[in-house]
């Protein structure tokens, strides 16, 4: 089975980390990842600046190395992007700037969709 | 592929509302079977006479006007919700489908995919 994961929830909410454990298991399953795709507060991963207190759980380096281990671009919607400041200049690894309609197209070709709103 | 966006969130607190619109805009080019569901705070999106001026704030939700225009269709409001605000469907700037809370999970039965914000 095909997934198209849709990330709402800001790299601050507890829906990242759900989010992150929940594509894990995906994984583990053996169920196929189309895509990973942030919008709305979602796309505060992309920010390269943000920096967590090295006490806690690195969720945007949890993401990253997740993407890069499993060779899927971590996506990032542009207009939602734009309106928090993220651009290509703070762009974090692994993360890549495009459009929804990747997003449209991911889900045409998903058995299921799952949201993490926060 | 049915797709079905809800919308629960209020329209002027923060930019869900307004993000959701674009989505529904974006996914109506791909997708011919779409529906949109407008439920608890969501229902206040689509009430008319709006003036946010002085919140310094844009009425995204106007665009709503334009769906048909994007051949969208299918247009449903939740009856409680509007009725919890003391609200009817005339007080809506746009027609729409009343759906009562029994008929959602039906609704829900017949989708592919739902997103909700």
């Amino acid at each position: 089975m095909n997934f198209t994961i849709l990330i709402n929830a800001s790299p601050l909410s507890q829906g990242s980390n759900t989010a992150y454990q929940y594509c894990c298991a995906l994984i583990k399953k053996g169920c196929e990842l189309k895509s990973i795709f942030f919008y709305s507060d979602g796309v505060l991963h992309g920010n390269k600046f943000i920096e967590l207190p090295k006490d806690e759980w690195q969720v945007i380096a949890a993401w990253q190395t997740f993407s890069r281990e499993q060779n899927i671009k971590l996506k990032i919607c542009v207009s939602a992007a734009q309106r928090r400041g993220i651009t290509e200049e703070n762009l974090a690894e692994q993360f890549e700037i495009t459009g929804l309609g990747q997003l449209m197209e991911a889900i045409q070709k998903s058995d299921r969709l799952v949201e993490f709103n926060e | 592929m049915k797709i079905l966006l809800m919308n629960q969130s209020s329209p002027f607190a923060n930019y869900q509302a307004q993000e959701s619109l674009d989505l529904l805009l974006m996914a109506s080019t791909f997708f011919n079977e779409l529906s949109v569901l407008f439920i608890d705070d969501g229902v206040m999106q689509l009430k008319a006479d709006q003036n946010t001026a002085e919140l310094k704030t844009k009425n995204a939700m106007l665009g709503y006007k334009a769906l048909q225009l994007y051949d969208i269709k299918n247009v449903y409001v939740e009856k409680e919700s509007l009725a919890k605000r003391g609200l009817t469907a005339n007080d809506l700037m746009i027609e729409i489908k009343l759906i009562s809370t029994k008929e959602l999970s039906s609704l829900f039965k017949q989708q592919d995919h739902i997103l909700s914000y």
